[in-house]
């Protein structure tokens, strides 16, 4: 079973990418997960999927907008950044535990979306939104996408 | 976020840019000459968060989901706190029920928090490990019942409160939906199984070397006459101390350091005291129930425990605690006959001190006629506890100062995870200066 998970806070500007792609996606009858990164919980959420794609913005230093896709079972999610504060122990984080712990799906994929801002309460800027409509084409043509209400479907505050 | 993790020699001053595993951002500063402690800083340099001032003008049922915001780890230490002083300004009586909801409540609350500190943020000192991922690599049975363990406490707050982060069942009075008998219910199977590998785990915890350190404290926590404390008693303390909450600001005050956006708790007259999971623990021993007792008997953990490294154990005897609690409130449970109590507003002044799972929390809040609130005091654990950090750590460096300064630096980050500081919400990083003359 394929799941994809949208990751972000869709009040802070640039940072709402994944969940916008999550949004989308419901609205063209697709099911995905809109959540919040938290590390801890999407081990959970991603529990009993073979196939599957995070969707989250990211900072790289490429222009924004810019859609980096990779896949983190051949290729590590990153430097943990969770040993600063529990306050950022999110998806790169939650792969290498899913790794250690071998909780990792058969098969998962990033879709990282360049950001540039984060201010509270702003929009998302045009580059971001472009590349948001570029990953729902992209997504939506997955087979193997389950049509809306056949699998779990949550926001992130139920899932925290 | 920029630096790095890794201490670094320059000019005589070592450096470690964050200090790993905190609950938010703040730094360390430490002065040496001739390997004698000069200066210990403790520096909260996050802004504060006004929180105090933003409730001023707000009605009062609105308090306990604004001060809910204050952390996303201890939002019911907010809530619990917020609504016991206003219930006490306007002389609001709780149903025995709603009292025992309000517990199993903060017990959730207590076995997310106490979990991820004891697992993901302090054993990773103790056994040498950089993080919880490390950790996992290697114990990687005790990393996935740590994960099932904290998950059961964020979902006793998800039943209870609607969501596990900034629950919004929270009402003064009561609650605005209290749970049916089978939803609580749901919860027992894990709630025993969680009881047999928190005990379990205990010995695992006990294994760690634990550095010979001990101090003299005075202890500060609630006590009640029949239950181990969380949202009400009196305050006391192994000096003599036996108040009641609304003369806490006769005994103690907040003074401004430079240093720090957070403010620094006294006693007046006596200075920094010790709360949290290891001041409970010695001041509140009998209310225990036995299977908590027995398995700290059974891992050494006595009262009086003077070592703050083995605030570790007394966390987990109190996740102990909280599971045992939690099962006994779901077997006697039975919905109120409302969920919240009626009453009138009345212009007053409140009192509350509850445990907030990294120690005590004090509120004041004064509502006028209308139910705006006039002004509110809250003074969160980890402003009552930072000095006491900064006073552990002046007489801690030197037994470790022939030490590597990376050594060095590594334990003084492990000392102050003694304390499960919450920066975020006393005003978040930890930056670590070590300076040699």
């Amino acid at each position: 079973m394929m799941r994809i998970i949208g990751c972000g806070n869709p009040d802070r500007a640039d940072d709402a990418a994944g969940i916008l792609v999550a949004r989308r996606l419901r609205e063209l009858g697709l099911d995905s997960m809109e959540h919040s990164g938290d590390g801890f919980a999407l081990l959970d959420l991603w529990q009993g999927a073979d196939d599957v794609v995070l969707v989250d913005a990211m900072l790289s230093g490429a222009p924004p907008g810019t859609i980096t896709v990779w896949d983190p079972a051949s290729q590590p999610a990153g430097a943990p950044g969770y040993c600063c504060s529990t306050h950022a122990f999110g998806p790169a984080e939650a792969i290498e535990l899913g790794r250690a712990l071998g909780r990792l799906p058969s098969r998962i994929r990033v879709y990282g979306i360049e950001a540039s801002g984060f201010d509270t309460g702003g929009a998302p800027r045009a580059e971001v939104l472009d590349a948001v409509d570029r990953v729902v084409n992209e997504l939506s043509r997955y087979r193997g996408l389950a049509p809306l209400g056949t699998a779990a479907t949550m926001s992130g505050s139920e899932v925290g | 976020m920029t630096g790095s993790n890794e201490p670094r020699k320059k000019n005589g001053t070592i450096k470690v840019d964050y200090m790993a595993r905190v609950e938010g951002e703040g730094a360390l500063f430490i002065k040496l000459k001739n390997d004698r402690v000069q200066d210990v800083k403790l520096k909260i340099f996050e802004p504060p968060r006004l929180f105090e001032a933003l409730l001023q003008g707000r009605h009062f049922s609105e308090a306990p989901d604004i001060t809910a915001r204050i952390c996303g780890i201890c939002p019911i230490a907010y809530q619990m706190s917020s609504v016991h002083a206003i219930e006490r300004a306007l002389g609001v009586n709780i149903h025995p029920m709603v009292r025992q909801l309000r517990r199993l409540l903060y017990a959730g609350e207590w076995i997310e928090s106490h979990v991820l500190h004891i697992y993901m943020l302090h054993a990773p000192d103790f056994l040498g490990y950089r993080d919880f991922v490390e950790l996992a690599k290697d114990h990687p049975s005790e990393a996935t019942e740590a994960l099932r363990l904290k998950k059961l406490g964020n979902q006793i707050m998800t039943v209870l409160g609607g969501r596990e982060i900034h629950p919004v069942s929270v009402a003064v009075g009561g609650f605005y939906k209290t749970p049916a008998k089978a939803d609580l219910e749901k919860l027992t199977e894990e709630l025993k199984w969680a009881l047999d590998i928190a005990c379990a785990k205990l010995k695992f915890l006990a294994g760690f070397e634990y550095p010979d350190f001990e101090q003299t404290y005075e202890f500060v926590a609630l006590s009640h006459p029949s239950d181990y404390p969380l949202n009400e008693g009196r305050l006391v303390s192994n000096k003599g101390l036996n108040i009641d909450a609304s003369q806490y600001e006769d005994y103690f005050v907040e003074q401004h350091i430079k240093h720090s956006n957070a403010l620094h708790s006294v006693i007046r007259g006596r200075g920094s005291y010790h709360v949290g999971p290891l001041a409970r623990f010695n001041l509140n021993y009998s209310r225990l129930p036995e299977v908590a007792r027995q398995v700290a008997e059974h891992c050494g953990l006595r009262v009086p425990c003077l070592n703050p490294f083995k605030s570790i154990l007394a966390r987990a005897v109190e996740v102990v605690f909280a599971i045992q609690e939690s099962l006994r409130i779901i077997q006697s449970y039975e919905p109120p006959p409302a969920p919240r109590a009626s009453f009138e507003i009345r212009p007053a002044t409140g009192y509350s001190i509850t445990e907030a799972p990294r120690g005590i929390q004090y509120n004041r809040y004064s509502v006028d006629e209308r139910g705006l609130i006039i002004q509110v005091k809250i003074v969160p654990p980890t402003s009552q506890n930072q000095k006491r950090i900064e006073d552990d750590l002046r007489n801690f460096v030197p037994s470790i100062v022939s030490q590597p300064v990376e050594e060095i630096a590594r334990r003084c980050e492990q000392a102050v995870r003694n304390y499960d500081p919450c920066i975020s919400c006393a005003t978040h990083f930890l930056k670590l200066t070590l300076e040699r003359e």
